[in-house]
């Protein structure tokens, strides 16, 4: 027999195709490219003035304006969500699904269209003054912003505390309760230990968020990184010191993002084995019904009713002056960006998604971490990154469509992975292998099995990026090309400038974006919810 | 062997992660036109890495695969001409029977849908889809689909592990008179033994990545080379004697072997190869359990302190308690030591 042992073609591992090789790497180096020309901007910097950049004492205050911010949009997030949340898993409390909705309801209204509605309740034409005859001082600075962004940002928190109630196993809670203990040493000794992984995560989300922002705390005008980042850019024109402060902004996000892989880590551990736990029995609320009902209209009128009421007063006030052709035109010009961008995204994602899903190995977890770095990165510094880039790399590409496009794909990449991971996962390998052992290539097979198949998940990631999109402010204002205006844009400078008429038609319109977000956002949550009841008996 | 081997396997392996023992290991053997083999073995013994490994989805790391002569270890899944029936029969949900059988068909004819489809017995399901199919039906147009392609060898995967009892023996009996009549060659993956011994020409034991013993049901069963082997493959009594050439010591008295050894040694003894008389004094064994199963008997003897089976089709009614003479009729075979 002419076959011995061969060892051609033996050992030599197909590894993945160029055809996902080529995207990944397009999504490594799109994510680094900010850290890359912020560094590269920041050394431009004689060693003199480095030392007085650095050491300034604004920073210093910048610092801890940024941390004071952070605690209070947590504090009052905290204390809405925690109760709400509460009352929806474990209270007798009717009508608990149409309250779940309202609390994740606020999230349609983004952080600057809140500010909006902060500042247009006072002043001579304002709501509260105009309505009820009472005349409001403005809330501006760390209250206003903080308020302006709780209310944004406490549906991600009561979200998150709601899974974890329902996770929680009732009968822990039951023996403490015949072991004579009473509800509040219960909720002390017992659900709070049990709820602090998932407070924890969602703290450091959150906080994420509240670090990167710069609609609500620019209208607000207090002082923390990204709005020193911007008037630096816009008005003073230190670019260096620009670089310095995003780098240091980019510092604390990957120190929270580093925090919140390690707390994320540990929480799956302290989940296991709670299993499938039995239903809780519903508390009666007794007389406290009342108080629940008015916990729950006052955080409603708050973060719904103000601002919806906000923006019909001031509708109704420019109305007259209305001009629905502009209008029209910036809807138009705004779709003009977010469609290709959110097409881009997905078409990105796919590749690289399967790269993370069919190669496992450390290329794929460098990727898929990147791409989420790209996510985490503040808008501002990745905006003023680009331009840094664009001015000395591809000058021909400075305010262009392209590098406003690109900048929207690498940042908001990480969201539109997370219905195709799952579609992909949901298909799986075998159809493909099939194929093949038909006699069609890797590309058919995918392209007549797989791509099919994949046509919802990519309109839903689509759709999110979509929505992102047209909500997006800082980097819409940094790198629109010259002429070009977007909703957000609209929104943030006609409120800039007091023209508060002005700026509510736009507001609207990004609101009614937004819910759909809103929308498919409880969708795949509880798509995922109940992916995870599947799987957690196992 | 003259003729050339429709497959030819030689010395696969396959290892996972750097550490660790390999998945598959030094796994060699041929097939022949038209032949079935079945690749038998507990579940992680490797059995599914090898057929993945000859279809084409795992690399392996050391080895050759080689289809009529011709070397196809380095050959994408796609150009082999081997086709697959997996598991759960991995139909595209999103095409009908038809489409389906088409995927692969060198002949895109309406002919070529009717053919296949009549060769499994469902004519006429063409525009079904696969969610309007039974677990057997899908099973058959998976077949369908594979042959449709006119592979030169199919592998099935657990083909019958998701139907149930009584569909399984139906749908295992037609589809193996339908590959016998197409000719081609087939393997099978299993841990099943009684598939194994039913559907397949020849049997490959696996355990821990490699073949243990490889040839015809009989040839296995008659002779079990070790007693995983041997208690892998129907039901045997293992025990322990002192060899002097073609005889050998037991508690059962000296019984002859299969084939000579010198020593201590394990025997492996088949129930059925057993033969119980009742004894007039103290026998060599007494009955400690009886089990009734219609056609034939098993009875649980403790003899010399060790619980041997024996299956008796008509012989004396023996209560527990009874004194018996348990002797072999036939030869014991020799187990070689566990490594």
């Amino acid at each position: 027999m002419s076959l011995n042992t061969t060892f051609r073609g033996a050992g030599r591992r197909s590894g993945p195709s160029v055809l996902l090789l080529i995207p990944a790497l397009l999504v490594g180096i799109g994510t680094c490219l900010p850290v890359f020309w912020l560094v590269m901007r920041a050394l431009e910097a004689d060693p003199a003035e480095l030392s007085a950049i650095v050491f300034r004492q604004r920073n210093l205050l910048l610092m801890l304006n940024t941390m004071k911010l952070v605690a209070v949009v947590l504090a009052i997030g905290t204390a809405i969500a925690l109760p709400a949340a509460w009352l929806v898993t474990r209270s007798d409390l009717r009508g608990r699904g149409v309250v779940s909705f309202l609390m994740a309801m606020p999230l349609a209204v983004p952080g600057y269209v809140m500010a909006y509605a902060i500042i247009g309740m006072s002043g001579y034409y304002g709501f509260a003054k105009h309505w009820f005859g009472i005349t409001l001082p403005p809330l501006r600075g760390l209250w206003g912003a903080g308020l302006a962004l709780s209310l944004y940002t406490f549906p991600y928190l009561f979200l998150n505390l709601r899974s974890a109630f329902l996770g929680m196993d009732p009968a822990l809670e039951e023996t403490a309760r015949s072991l004579g203990q009473s509800r509040a040493s219960i909720f002390r000794h017992v659900m709070l230990p049990q709820l602090w992984p998932a407070l924890v995560a969602s703290w450091l989300v959150v906080g994420l968020y509240v670090i990167g922002d710069f609609g609500a705390i620019a209208l607000m005008r207090y002082e923390v990184f990204s709005y020193a980042i911007y008037t630096q850019y816009s008005g003073a024109f230190d670019r260096t010191y620009a670089a310095w402060l995003s780098l240091m902004l980019l510092a604390v996000t990957v120190a929270a993002l580093f925090a919140q892989h390690a707390v994320t880590r540990n929480r799956r551990f302290s989940r296991t084995g709670t299993g499938s736990a039995r239903k809780a029995q519903p508390m009666p609320l007794g007389r406290m019904r009342v108080l629940a009902w008015g916990f729950v209209a006052l955080v409603v009128i708050a973060s719904l009713g103000m601002p919806l009421l906000v923006l019909a007063h001031w509708m109704r006030l420019g109305l007259p002056q209305m001009d629905w052709g502009h209008l029209g035109q910036t809807a138009l010009a705004t779709l003009g960006t977010a469609g290709p961008a959110a097409f881009l995204t997905v078409l990105l994602a796919v590749p690289v998604v399967l790269l993370i899903l069919r190669h496992p190995g450390p290329l794929a977890t460098v990727i898929d971490r990147l791409a989420y770095l790209g996510y985490a990165t503040p808008p501002l510094a990745f905006a003023l990154a680009m331009v840094f880039f664009a001015l000395q790399a591809v000058p021909f590409f400075y305010q262009s469509y392209a590098i406003l496009i690109f900048a929207y794909v690498m940042s908001f990449l990480a969201l539109a992975f997370g219905p195709i991971r799952m579609g992909l996962l949901q298909i799986g390998a075998r159809q493909e292998e099939a194929a093949r052992s038909l006699g069609a290539t890797p590309l058919r097979s995918f392209a007549s099995v797989v791509m099919p198949r994949l046509r919802r998940p990519f309109v839903a990631g689509g759709l999110l990026v979509f929505i992102m999109v047209v909500k997006e402010l800082p980097i819409t204002l940094i790198l629109a090309p010259t002429g070009y205006t977007t909703l957000s844009m609209n929104v943030f400078g006609r409120t800039n400038e007091g023209m508060m008429a002005e700026a509510a038609p736009f507001a609207l319109s990004i609101i009614l974006f937004s819910s759909l977000f809103v929308g498919l956002f409880l969708k795949y949550e509880s798509k995922s919810d109940r992916q995870k009841a599947e799987s957690s008996p196992r | 062997m003259t003729d050339t081997p429709l497959l030819s396997v030689r010395n696969l392996k396959r290892q996972f992660g750097k550490a660790g023992p390999a998945a598959v290991e030094d796994v060699s053997f041929d097939l022949a036109p038209g032949e079935i083999l079945a690749l038998i073995g507990p579940s992680g013994c490797g059995k599914t890495t090898t057929l993945r490994m000859i279809a084409g989805f795992e690399p392996p790391d050391h080895g050759a695969i080689s289809l009529r002569g011709r070397d196809i270890t380095a050959t994408p899944a796609e150009k082999r001409g081997i086709g697959m029936v997996f598991q759960d029969y991995a139909l595209f949900p999103h095409m009908d029977v038809a489409r389906n059988i088409l995927f692969g068909a060198r002949e895109k004819t309406p002919q070529t849908v009717a053919r296949a489809l009549s060769m499994v017995g469902l004519d006429g399901y063409g525009s079904r889809y696969p969610d309007e199919l039974s677990g057997g039906q899908q099973q058959r147009i998976a077949l369908a689909r594979s042959f449709a392609a006119e592979p030169s060898l199919i592998l099935l995967d657990e083909p019958f592990s998701n139907l149930d009892a009584a569909l399984r023996h139906a749908t295992r009996r037609e589809i193996r008179a339908l590959l016998k009549n197409a000719g081609i060659g087939i393997i099978i993956v299993t841990h099943d033994q009684e598939e194994a011994l039913s559907f397949a020409d020849r049997l490959a034991l696996m355990r821990d990545g490699r073949i243990v013993q490889h040839g015809t049901g009989q040839q296995i069963y008659d002779r079990p080379v070790d007693a995983f082997v041997a208690t892998f493959l129907g039901r045997t009594n293992l025990v322990p004697g002192t060899a002097r050439g073609e005889l050998c010591d037991t508690p059962l008295g000296t019984v002859r072997l299969a084939a000579p050894a010198e020593g201590q040694v394990t025997l492996s003894m088949r129930p059925e190869l057993l033969e119980l008389q009742a004894a007039a004094e103290a026998g060599n064994g007494r009955v400690t359990g009886v089990e009734f199963k219609g056609h034939d008997m098993t009875y649980w003897v403790d003899c010399a302190g060790r619980e041997m089976q024996v299956d008796v089709m008509n012989g004396p009614r023996l209560g527990e308690g009874a004194a018996v003479d348990l002797s072999l009729r036939g030869e014991a075979v020799v187990l070689r030591d566990p490594a």
